[in-house]
């Protein structure tokens, strides 16, 4: 039988699939052993709240404590799914509808330390158009009328407007709101399509710089102490090993977050995330000890009173979920507890006068 | 002789005579039936293919295998709810009127995208056709532009047109030019040149030829382009909506997958599916109901 060339080029196409088939996707974690690293398959967004990661893999503490991270940046809400078939082992979501509804439908993952929280700083600010502003537009209240952006309905951005607009007496009727990213809506703000809005940092402080808009209110004043990042793991890497590779993981975050709260680290910080961010190190050097500077617990334990009284009870009202679970459904304290006996326990305590405003 | 004998199978034999009836001269043209099918089609085979309800078998087919796979935990339910319960999620929604405020929505995006989009599209497609100029300004333009995932172009259509439904519709219309002006264009030239010069030599002028031949020959090509933009012009909207807009079926869509109501979601997605069911059906009764005769014609040639 003589093969002809197509024979040939249908062969190499069936070999080569067969091989991206074979060496792709994402392998699962290792168990660790004495003097063996174990992988992780973290999934995480470059963005400044998730510093401690760029920390501990740039001062090796991961390394130290016998782990090598595999990481993917995909979408933090649809990982979920993922990582309860175990396809990712560390996600970082928020306290939102789509975590709560993925533990009440039964997800193998749980919340396993705090990642982010508003204390005394937060990571938004709600800013207004300049030419608003100079015409006496400065708050919530005098925004009737007018068109605001925020991020998603559903999102941490409604839940903010709401509590806004509950402080101004207004409702939701009152405004006109659109769903935007935040890049867009920087956008949309420069075009004047709408007159208000929130934004994340950077974004928030590059706009400030170019004057195209003035900071109404940062979020850590509108929602002092709130929950408002975590980090979620896979049941089957919290059982894993004993427990093990879990805590050394969270372990390398702790010491990471202490790093990155030392002041004597400023410099090191700012250039980790300049580099991991693609930030500009002068934005970030502007960001750094600002009310806009993203706070992490030392800790890591979550304020688990703010998601029962203000989190849960919100989507609870606005139908996003059926019910909260109860805490013990979806927050696992054995990492954090091991990992606490690794690292210590520091105080968590804050003096907010210390901090000073973001100003563009 | 006869004029026409009759040839095994139907096939007709025509001859073509002098004035005089003699047949010295003569072009033999036999005219083929249509073919028939060798040997008999079982009833399962006519039924699926001939019928509405062998149209929807191998749905129900599916959606059974699904329904069985969820009841005996062969599939993840989280993800892959049963068909009933997507059923109850979807009419619970439609009670709830959530869906038909946002599905008229989605309708007058995708519509306007479509008209917007598709028309100057079928204009431009007949000048190329017949003009070389047309032709040779506008096929490297398309060419070069065609390949592009249009979706990336959104944030620009954000800047020049702001918020709302013009965006989207905007990209509705970007995205359905492109199938209609190369089905167009590509109808046009494959119009008979035989048909063209017949024409010519009896005296038709262009403006004859473009209505009289060219245009009813290209319509078949020029009507699957307009099937291929309306399904493109739904696709591209319910996107345009994921990302840009509070509004729409898209809207909905997203908002379910980002607060995980993985079943609203789904319903939502049967609502998307049946619009594009819908519009689709429409467009091959408006086809079969006014252009019958093109398509007929086509399967003639």
């Amino acid at each position: 039988m003589k093969f002809s060339g197509r024979w040939y080029v249908a062969l190499l196409a069936a070999v080569s699939v067969f091989l991206i088939i074979a060496c792709g996707g994402s392998s699962p974690s290792s168990a660790s052993s004495p003097g063996q690293l174990a992988t992780v398959n973290t999934n995480y967004l470059p963005v400044l709240p998730v510093a401690p990661i760029f920390i501990a893999e740039d001062k090796g503490f991961f390394k130290k404590h016998g782990i090598v991270n595999n990481y993917t940046t995909v979408d933090i809400y649809a990982t979920l799914a993922v990582q309860s078939q175990g396809g990712v082992d560390v996600d970082i979501p928020g306290a939102g509808a789509a975590l709560f509804n993925a533990i009440n439908q039964g997800l193998h993952l749980k919340v396993v330390a705090s990642r982010q929280q508003y204390n005394c700083t937060s990571d938004n600010l709600f800013v207004v158009r300049t030419d608003l502003w100079n015409k006496g537009i400065r708050s919530m209240g005098d925004l009737k009328g007018k068109k605001i952006a925020i991020l998603s309905r559903g999102s941490t951005t409604e839940y903010w407007m709401d509590l806004l607009l509950e402080k101004a007496g207004m409702t939701e009727k009152d405004l006109t709101i659109v769903t935007l990213s935040y890049p867009d809506t920087v956008t949309a703000l420069k075009t004047g399509a709408v007159d208000a809005a929130f934004l994340i940092e950077p974004l928030a402080y590059q706009d400030l710089l170019t004057g195209n808009v003035k900071r109404i209110i940062s979020m850590g004043q509108v929602a002092p102490n709130m929950e408002q990042g975590q980090i979620t793991m896979s049941d089957q890497f919290i059982q894993k090993d004993g427990g093990k590779t879990a805590a050394n993981w969270m372990a390398a975050w702790l010491e990471a977050v202490r790093y990155y709260q030392d002041p004597k680290n400023k410099q090191d910080v700012i250039n980790i995330i300049a580099k991991w961010t693609k930030v500009p190190t002068e934005t970030v050097a502007g960001l750094y000890g600002t009310d806009q500077w993203p706070y992490m617990n030392p800790n890591g334990q979550l304020n688990v009173k703010d998601i029962d009284q203000n989190t849960g009870p919100w989507l609870i009202q606005h139908k996003y979920i059926d019910h909260m679970p109860a805490s013990k459904t979806y927050y696992d304290q054995s990492v954090i507890q091991k990992a606490l006996k690794e690292v210590g326990t520091v105080s968590a305590n804050r003096d907010c006068s210390n901090v000073p405003p973001l100003q563009g | 002789m006869p004029l026409s004998e009759t040839r095994g199978h139907g096939a007709t034999r025509n001859r073509a005579s002098t004035v005089d009836g003699s047949a010295s001269a003569v072009a033999e043209v036999w005219v083929a039936p249509a073919p028939r099918r060798v040997g008999r089609r079982s009833p399962f085979r006519a039924l699926l293919s001939g019928t509405p309800i062998g149209t929807l078998l191998p749905i129900v087919a599916v959606l059974t295998l699904w329904e069985m796979a969820s009841d005996l935990n062969l599939i993840d339910v989280t993800f892959f709810p049963a068909p009933h319960t997507i059923a109850i999620a979807t009419w619970t929604l439609a009670l709830s009127g959530e869906i038909s405020q946002n599905l008229m929505i989605t309708l007058e995006r995708i519509l306007a995208g479509f008209v917007i989009g598709a028309t100057p599209a079928i204009l431009l497609g007949l000048l190329m056709g017949r003009i070389g100029l047309f032709r040779a300004v506008f096929d490297p333009l398309i060419a070069v532009t065609y390949p592009i995932p249009h979706i990336a172009i959104l944030p620009l259509l954000l800047v020049i047109f702001g918020l709302g439904s013009a965006p989207i519709i905007a990209l509705a219309a970007i995205v359905c030019f492109y199938p209609a002006v190369v089905n167009t264009y590509t109808g046009v030239r494959g119009a008979d040149e035989r048909l063209v010069r017949m024409a010519r030599n009896m005296g038709a002028n262009e403006r004859q030829i473009l209505w009289k031949i060219v245009l009813p020959d290209a319509l078949p090509s020029v009507f699957a382009g307009l099937r291929l933009s309306i399904g493109l012009a739904l696709l591209s909207t319910v996107a345009g909506e994921f990302v840009a807009s509070s509004t729409g079926i898209g809207a909905q869509t997203w908002l379910y997958w980002q607060v995980y109501q993985i079943q609203n979601m789904y319903g939502t997605l049967v609502v998307v599916v049946a619009l594009g069911f819908t519009l689709s059906v429409l467009m091959q009764f408006g086809q079969r109901r006014f252009f019958g005769w093109a398509t007929a014609t086509e399967e003639v040639k």
